[in-house]
């Protein structure tokens, strides 16, 4: 285990390694700077580029890039009341105000400084649990993989925003759709309809970008206006840097709320935009200032941003561990994993531990980097957002083209990424979950052969083991819960 | 600044049209869910073993289709007895499916493809962002001058950056 952590932490100082990471954050920060773009889009962008490297830089680069980009994305939120992303949402409540008020620099230091610390905290839980994950996995069986796979379809169409029987739909959808191509467990091929192409299904990589990205551009191109606008308020140095000091003097604020982030991040489909909304709850409840929340109270800046950077350590633990991708966005990096040949689960962790150390070192080091460059540069950076959207446009497009070309040479996967993209552009328009969508795609595989294997070994008997009845009794509650407090809100 | 939910949201219709996206688009897909392990049975004759799990799921989606397809229905009855949702942050909806410019851009995206696809990954993109830019309003030398600029850029990016080289030359050449 020692050996495997020296190893990991040499291959993260190595300076390609460091370049790489580099790299990485930059585009991240980018990403998370432009409303619409959002990481699982940067990682659907970027995912065929890494086609090549050195599996440890390229799945470094991607999550570099993607750790950050909440980072980033809090700017936009605190200036001008626009989320970069999803998940800082919560940030504009307070933010924005604090903003208005000529404190959008405290707001942005303590967002950043917050991001910072809750993206530490995570990677350092997430290396001291490494050690012990293989051990605990090591105790599952097939059918114990089989649930935690269907829990995680489960908890995502159950969440699925405010709509049920929509992201049940979109998950058995991409389900479906994954069973095109050879079954896994005979080797026939299915709904091939001919085509050569279609023999091993369609490919994630264009599936993704044509979902996720396409319709943003497809947004971009219609407005054609900037997406800021031209008067973004100042930001000051002092202004930050006094920001940055409130989350050390609400540093217990800060700890619990990316203990919160950590554990909604590694249940499946609870931590996209989950857990700063939670956070936040939290804050507002036990704060001293309750009645200034909502009107610009710097406690309601760091509780969402803290567990906004740790969720994504925590959804990285059943990535690695299971192979579940604890969100849309690990449903992706699962993806990244594959072109390398690598199949993250018990296995992943036995035989590649010091990619994983790795990996967890450059959430470390990525979270840290782009706080501190982000305050130093947090008001240059929001001059991407003042580009017309019809410049901005035909530059995505080029660069989707090539990327989706690059993965493996083929026209037809040009071809997916239309189909996809008007799926992708009707989903979201009509409020169909299309993360549900993607982890039904991406886990439909493993459900299918451990279904097949589980039923072989266990007959249905393997409902009846610990694991599995532990999941359904979970999952029964998590339904029961949503149900009732939908009935409430109604009522 | 575009407002959260989206600045078009205004422009977007609610009847109660059988023919509208939300009613179409669901259809389509329950179709698509039921046909799959029509096909599979009567066309591929596939035996249960491989047949199972897409038949089952399946059959699910095609339900959760249809009740999707009734909760719009219902939906759109109450709609004219209740005031329109204000536009919030969690509707991703911003009433693009309904705009003749939507559709304007996909079509940019598809000549992007096919013009990719026939003159190669170099003439191809700086051809097309030269129309783009120039059908957005602005004069010949600028957007010639954007097309080979942010060409060259992603085309550096990919080559020397990610090392990843993309033909030269028409794709059905090399």
């Amino acid at each position: 285990m020692l050996d495997a952590v020296l190893q990991g932490i040499g291959a993260f100082v190595q300076p390609l390694s460091i370049l790489f990471l580099l790299l990485g954050v930059a585009i991240g920060s980018l990403v998370g700077l432009i409303p619409g773009l959002n990481g699982v889009s940067a990682l659907a962008l970027m995912i065929p580029f890494i086609y090549g490297m050195d599996p440890g830089i390229g799945l470094s680069f991607l999550l570099a890039m993607h750790a950050v980009v909440n980072t980033a994305g809090s700017i936009t939120a605190i200036l001008l009341g626009i989320p970069g992303e999803p998940a800082c949402t919560a940030t504009v409540i307070d933010g924005f105000p604090m903003a208005q008020q000529g404190r959008g620099g405290e707001a942005i230091g303590a967002a950043l400084t917050a991001s910072g610390i809750g993206g530490l905290f995570g990677a350092l839980v997430l290396l001291l649990l490494l050690p012990v994950l293989s051990p605990i996995v090591l105790l599952f069986q097939s059918p114990d993989t089989l649930m935690i796979a269907l829990f995680g379809i489960s908890l995502i169409a159950v969440l699925s925003k405010d709509n049920m029987v929509k992201g049940l739909f979109a998950g058995a959808l991409g389900m479906l759709v994954a069973t095109i191509g050879y079954q896994g467990v005979t080797g026939v091929p299915r709904f091939w309809f001919g085509l050569d192409y279609l023999l091993e299904g369609f490919q994630l990589v264009p599936v993704t970008l044509g979902l996720f990205a396409i319709p943003e551009i497809i947004s971009l191109g219609v407005s054609g206006r900037s997406i800021a606008a031209k008067d973004t308020p100042p930001v000051g140095m002092t202004q930050v840097l006094r920001g940055c000091r409130l989350v050390f003097e609400n540093g217990w604020l800060t700890l619990r709320s990316s203990v919160i982030g950590l554990v909604i991040g590694i249940i499946p489909g609870l931590g996209s935009a989950t857990a700063p909304w939670i956070a936040y709850a939290s804050a507002a409840q036990t704060s001293k200032n309750k009645a200034q929340f909502g009107h610009g109270a710097v406690e309601g800046v760091i509780a969402p941003e803290a567990s906004n950077n740790s969720k994504e350590s925590g959804a990285m633990i059943p990535t690695l561990a299971f192979g579940i991708p604890g969100s849309s966005s690990m449903a992706l990096l699962i993806g990244a994993f594959f072109l390398f040949g690598l199949t993250p689960g018990p296995e992943f962790l036995k035989t590649n531990m010091a990619i994983a150390v790795q990996l967890t070192a450059t959430i470390a080091v990525a979270n840290v980097v782009a706080a501190v460059l982000a305050i130093l540069v947090g008001a240059k950076l929001t001059a991407i957002t003042r580009v017309p959207g019809r410049l901005m446009a035909p530059v995505l497009i080029v660069t989707l083209l090539l990327g989706t070309y690059a993965t493996s040479n083929q026209v037809m996967d040009v071809v997916t990424l239309l189909l996809f993209g008007i799926l992708g552009l009707a989903m979201k328009e009509l409020n169909y979950s299309r993360p549900c969508f993607l982890v039904g795609f991406v886990l439909t595989p493993m459900v299918e052969t451990y279904l097949h294997i589980s039923l072989r070994a266990h007959g249905l008997s393997f409902l009846l083991r610990p694991i599995p009845i532990a999941i359904m009794l979970t999952l029964a509650f998590l339904v029961a819960r949503t149900l009732w407090s939908r009935r409430v809100a109604a009522s | 600044v575009v407002p959260p939910g989206g600045g078009l949201m205004s422009a977007r219709p609610r009847t109660g049209s059988m023919f509208e996206a939300r009613f179409t688009v669901p259809a389509v897909l329950t179709l698509f869910a039921a046909a799959m392990p029509a096909i599979g049975y009567f066309a591929y004759d596939y035996d249960l073993k491989v047949l199972s799990f897409p038949l089952g799921i399946g059959l699910f989606a095609a339900i959760m289709g249809l009740l999707s397809i009734g909760a719009e229905w219902r939906a759109s009855e109450n709609a004219s007895e209740k005031a329109p949702a204000s536009p919030n942050l969690f509707n991703e909806s911003e009433g693009l499916l309904q705009n003749r410019d939507t559709w304007i851009q996909v079509g940019w995206i598809v000549l992007f493809a096919a013009a990719t696809t026939v003159l190669g990954f170099l003439t191809g993109p700086s051809l097309m962002i030269a129309l783009y830019l120039k059908w957005d309003g602005r004069s010949w030398r600028s957007a010639i001058a954007a097309a080979v600029l942010m060409t060259a850029g992603v085309w550096l990016i990919a080559t020397y950056l990610i090392r990843a080289p993309l033909p030269l030359l028409p794709v059905f050449w090399s």
